[in-house]
Order: structure tokens, then C-alpha cells, then sequence
């Protein structure tokens, strides 16, 4: 087993500095990510009243069981009325222009922004700090894994020191960046609160949040036309059963008591 | 019906994971440290996170769920093998550097 000594000048100024400087990246990454967001979008009155009916519709049918079975009719009566008689639908605009592509449409380009500014912010202080390790912190070993790996991290980990028999335990910093890259999800976990952008975690968050959001602040693809959801709508609230909960509810308490 | 008079609620579910996912990212952090220090190398390190991760989930099933997986996390054996590698990253981070900084400096 090969021992090699390390100066602890190294520790003080090279191992911990890069995982200090790492973590703060993150924390500053997260809090520029919250500033760089944009405000959520103001809806008229109309885009609102039309998206409301659809998720009023939604929500009815997911949980007409809970109410009592005439309560359910009537509802039933006036949504499937409501979505097809249009009465809800926003006023046809005569000066906006029809929109032939789906892609230049107005909120298609802000979504992409958005998800082009995170990537950005991904990207960008990752790339600085690689350059950054590479220009400053290369040519030594710092670092002995517990583990060992094979002979074709030899290049990668060992960049700057180029040696034959060198065991593949002794890395140098980019290695210790990597380590660190994956390894701090958990202390931006404990710094941050468990939603935080810093860490790989807000790609998934991205995904579903995207989602979330979508669903209440605009329909899902601006291109569709809300007339056409409106019917496929009050098709699917008339298949909604007559099934309550509340049929037999008398005979369910009492077993549950005697 | 059934599934109606007893509701799976999404948000409690979500809250749920979220809560398991943290204690596990913590705990498997902190047992890292203790792997470097006790100077744990190679393999013995894979067994030693498994066997961490193994006991802290069992904590979590004594102590919080009292013996019960079903009621708190759906669906219920999953939560002892679906998600074991979440805490490896960060296991390996603190394992390293412990075990550099104790038995490679000075």
C-alpha cells in the first residue's frame, strides 16, 4: 500500500477552500434563481372565467362521490349546460391575429425563456468553476479515495500528475470537484430548506412545478382550442355516476359503534 | 368506493417522502463521516451504507410509522429499497473527506 505524505498546507488551502467555495456557489445559485424568476402572468377576467369552469368541471367529476345524489344532478345539469352553450367562453378578439404557428405564440416563448434562464444558471457556474479548479488547483494530489477505482479514471482524476504506478486512490482536485458536484445535495438540504434550486433535486422540481403551474395559470398548450376542451368536458361530466357516499352512510356509522 | 371513504391524499403522500428523503440525506451524511473516520476502505464502505441505510430506515419504522408502513407511504415495501441510492453521493463525499483528513494529513 503506498503512503504518501501530504503537506496539510494543502488541506487548509486547497481541499476545504474548493468545498467552501462550492457550497456558497449554491446558496448564491438558489437565491438568484428565486430573484431571476418573472412574476406569474396577469390573466384577464374573461381567460380566467373559462379556466375556472374547466377546473370547476374537473373537480366535480373527481369528487361528485362526496355529495348527496340530487346535489349531484343539478350540478351536472348546469356544467354540461355551461360547457356547451359556450356562454362562458371569452369574446373572439377581432384584432388579434390568428395564430398560424404554434410556436411563436406569446406564452410558448416565455416558458422557454424560463426554462433557458434555470439551465443557464446551471450551466454557467459550473463551467467557471471547472475552469477555474483546472487553472489554479492543478499538478498535485490532494486526495486518497477509500476505494478503488479502475485504470481509465487514471486521465481523468489524476489530470495534472502523470505517473505510471501512482495507485488510482490518489486523485487530484477535479476529482474532489466531482466528488463535491453530486455529494452536496444534502448540505444544501440542511442550508436551504429541502426545496431549494441549488441542488440537481430542482430539475425534477422544474418538471412538477411546471405542471402545477400550468394548470392554474394557463391552459396547457395556448394553441388549443378552449371551445373544443369545453365539449370534450361536458361529455366526460355526463358519464359521472350517480354513486354518493352518502347512500349508506346511516348503516356504516352504527357499525362502526355497536 | 372503497378507495373513497379512506382518500389517498396527494399532498400528504408528497410530504411524507419529502420528510423521509431528508432524515435519510442527514443520517447517511453523518454515517459517512463515521466511515472515514473508522477508516473503512473499499467494499467494507458499500456494506457499511447498507447497513446504515438499513437502520436508520428501521428507525424510522419503529419510531415513526410504529410498525406500519401502509398507512404512511405508498405503496408500502417500496419504501425500504426503492430509493437507496439517494444518499450514496453524499455518503461517498463525507467518507473521503474524513477519511483523507485523518488518516492521509497529518
Amino acid at each position: 500500500m503506498q503512503q504518501l505524505l501530504l503537506d496539510p498546507a494543502l488541506r487548509n488551502w486547497v481541499l476545504l477552500p474548493i468545498m467552501f467555495v462550492m457550497i456558497l456557489i449554491g446558496v448564491l445559485r438558489h437565491n438568484a434563481t428565486i430573484l431571476l424568476q418573472s412574476s406569474p402572468k396577469r390573466l384577464t377576467k374573461e381567460e380566467i372565467r373559462e379556466q375556472r369552469l374547466l377546473q370547476r368541471a374537473f373537480s366535480f367529476r373527481n369528487n361528485a362521490c362526496f355529495l348527496l345524489p340530487d346535489s349531484i344532478e343539478k350540478r351536472k345539469d348546469f356544467l354540461v349546460d355551461a360547457l356547451r352553450s359556450g356562454k362562458y367562453l371569452k369574446p373572439a378578439d377581432p384584432n388579434a391575429p390568428k395564430n398560424l404557428n404554434p410556436m411563436m405564440d406569446d406564452k410558448t416563448l416565455e416558458n422557454l425563456m424560463e426554462s433557458m434562464k434555470g439551465n443557464m444558471l446551471m450551466v454557467v457556474p459550473q463551467t467557471i468553476i471547472m475552469t477555474w479548479i483546472n487553472e489554479f488547483f492543478s499538478g498535485f494530489i490532494i486526495l486518497k479515495l477509500p476505494f478503488p477505482l479502475t485504470y481509465q479514471f487514471k486521465s481523468i482524476f489524476q489530470s495534472g500528475v502523470a505517473t505510471q504506478d501512482l495507485s488510482i486512490q490518489w486523485v487530484s482536485s477535479i476529482s474532489w470537484y466531482f466528488l463535491n458536484l453530486f455529494g452536496l445535495k444534502s448540505v444544501y438540504a440542511l442550508l436551504l430548506g429541502e426545496n431549494n434550486m441549488a441542488s440537481n433535486a430542482e430539475n425534477e422540481m422544474g418538471m412538477a412545478g411546471f405542471s402545477l403551474t400550468a394548470a392554474t395559470s394557463q391552459t396547457i398548450q395556448p394553441g388549443q382550442d378552449i371551445a373544443k376542451l369545453m365539449r370534450l368536458e361536458s361529455e366526460n361530466v355526463q358519464i359521472v355516476g350517480k354513486n354518493s357516499l352518502l347512500e349508506d352512510v346511516e348503516s356504516r356509522i352504527l357499525k362502526q359503534f355497536f | 368506493m372503497e378507495k373513497n371513504i379512506q382518500p389517498f391524499v396527494t399532498e400528504s403522500a408528497v410530504h411524507n417522502e419529502r420528510v423521509v428523503s431528508f432524515i435519510r440525506n442527514m443520517t447517511l451524511s453523518v454515517f459517512g463521516c463515521s466511515a472515514g473516520i473508522l477508516g473503512i476502505t473499499s467494499y467494507h464502505g458499500v456494506l457499511f451504507y447498507l447497513f446504515s441505510y438499513l437502520f436508520v430506515s428501521f428507525l424510522i419504522f419503529m419510531m415513526k410509522m410504529g410498525g406500519n408502513v401502509r398507512e404512511y407511504y405508498q405503496p408500502g415495501p417500496n419504501f425500504w429499497y426503492a430509493k437507496v441510492l439517494e444518499g450514496a453521493p453524499s455518503f461517498v463525499l463525507f467518507w473521503t473527506l474524513f477519511y483523507s483528513l485523518v488518516y492521509v494529513y497529518e
